[in-house]
């Protein structure tokens, strides 16, 4: 499956340019697009904390909606309970649209 | 005539219905002209009962405290701790050479007074806390982001949500900036969209960057006061002057906000 990754502001420069679109496998997540865009250590060390951790300011949506909200909801469908893994581990679906950028902080 | 005296009647009932500081005198009426055009006196005179905040005297300040005084808003209240130093005239574009050592917000202060005397403008050399901003920002109408870092914006976004008024996102780094306009109990706060604060570092910036994002927030403010146009409600604008490039980011409510969910205030 393809997904477009769009990067805004320093994150353009870190990347490379404003859009790139990535082959996954499918059921890949964010984590899993997050490891394939890293491919150098400048680029993991401006997503991932020492521990390996996304950095707390770093700003992803996936197709509009911010990842961290999508975190751990679960809803009754039919009858089902049925979970969506939020955050980092939101699974990814082709054609997803996903956008990754740090705030800017100058005045 | 009795159709003469009702239309007398009417036309001393709608002046008095006007404080008369909020009359636009002969001279605002030429001043503003070519905008009086666009929303009328109406507008105008809404414009002039208006009290902005400014959080600020630097690149994003200087460009919005321009404009905002340009068109007219009644009351401007910068605050600004700093002292102009030379590094800071790429883009602070209220100081000038002689300026270097003198506090911030005297230094723009005397500039604006020379660009529209019609304008009040109070200037207050404080550095914005969570100790002073209630204070700082009493009686006034919206406040407008004009700080460097994100602690002292989250005080400002604080203080907003309490107050249930206006606040004016914006931010540079470089040939970046984004902008985005949040109204307490309608958009995302600022700690929705940026919960927690980048790490803090002297950022590099081209003048025209603070001088376009500070021109994007004076719009909004004018826009929201005047209740025209759509604002940048859960949109967050962004600016990539390198490629020439605007796009826009939708925003969301955090239910779990610490600052406006059900978890804060």
């Amino acid at each position: 499956m393809k997904v477009k990754v769009k990067f805004f502001a320093t994150f353009r420069e870190v990347f490379g340019g404003a859009e790139k679109e990535i082959e996954l496998e499918s059921g890949s997540t964010i984590q899993d697009l997050l490891n394939v865009l890293c491919d150098s250590r400048r680029c993991r060390q401006k997503i991932f904390d020492r521990s390996g951790k996304l950095r707390p300011y770093i700003k992803i949506l996936k197709n509009g909606r911010n990842i961290r909200f999508l975190e751990g909801v679960r809803m009754e469908l039919e009858g089902k309970h049925i979970q969506f893994l939020g955050g980092i581990h939101a699974e990814l679906a082709d054609g997803d649209v996903v956008a990754i950028f740090p705030p800017v902080g100058g005045g | 005539m009795p159709g003469q005296w009702k239309s007398g009647c009417r036309v001393v009932f709608k002046v008095m219905t006007w404080r008369v500081s909020d009359m636009l005198t002969k001279d605002e009426l030429k001043r503003y002209e070519r905008q009086i055009s666009i929303f009328g006196e109406e507008g105008q005179r809404k414009l002039k009962k208006a009290k902005v905040f400014i959080a600020g005297a630097g690149g994003l300040g200087c460009s919005i405290a321009v404009y905002l005084t340009v068109a007219g808003i009644g009351k401007l209240r910068i605050v600004d701790n700093d002292i102009v130093a030379l590094e800071n005239l790429n883009r602070q574009i209220l100081h000038r050479d002689n300026d270097i050592g003198k506090k911030k917000a005297e230094s723009a202060k005397e500039k604006l007074k020379r660009m529209n005397s019609n304008v009040e403008v109070e200037v207050i050399s404080e550095t914005i806390k969570r100790g002073n901003i209630d204070e700082l920002c009493a009686g006034f109408d919206m406040i407008v982001d004009a700080m460097d870092n994100f602690a002292a914006r989250y005080v400002l976004n604080k203080a907003a949500l309490k107050k249930k008024i206006p606040f004016f996102h914006g931010a540079v780094h470089g040939f970046y900036g984004q902008a985005t306009t949040i109204i307490p109990g309608r958009t995302a706060c600022l700690r929705c969209i940026f919960p927690e604060a980048p790490p803090l570092t002297v950022p590099p910036v081209v003048g025209v960057t603070p001088g376009l994002i500070g021109c994007i927030q004076a719009t909004e403010v004018i826009k929201y006061t005047l209740g025209i146009g759509s604002l940048l409600e859960n949109r967050l604008l962004m600016w990539d002057g390198l490629n020439g490039k605007i796009d826009e980011l939708p925003l969301e409510k955090n239910p779990r906000c610490e600052d406006c969910g059900q978890g804060g205030g």
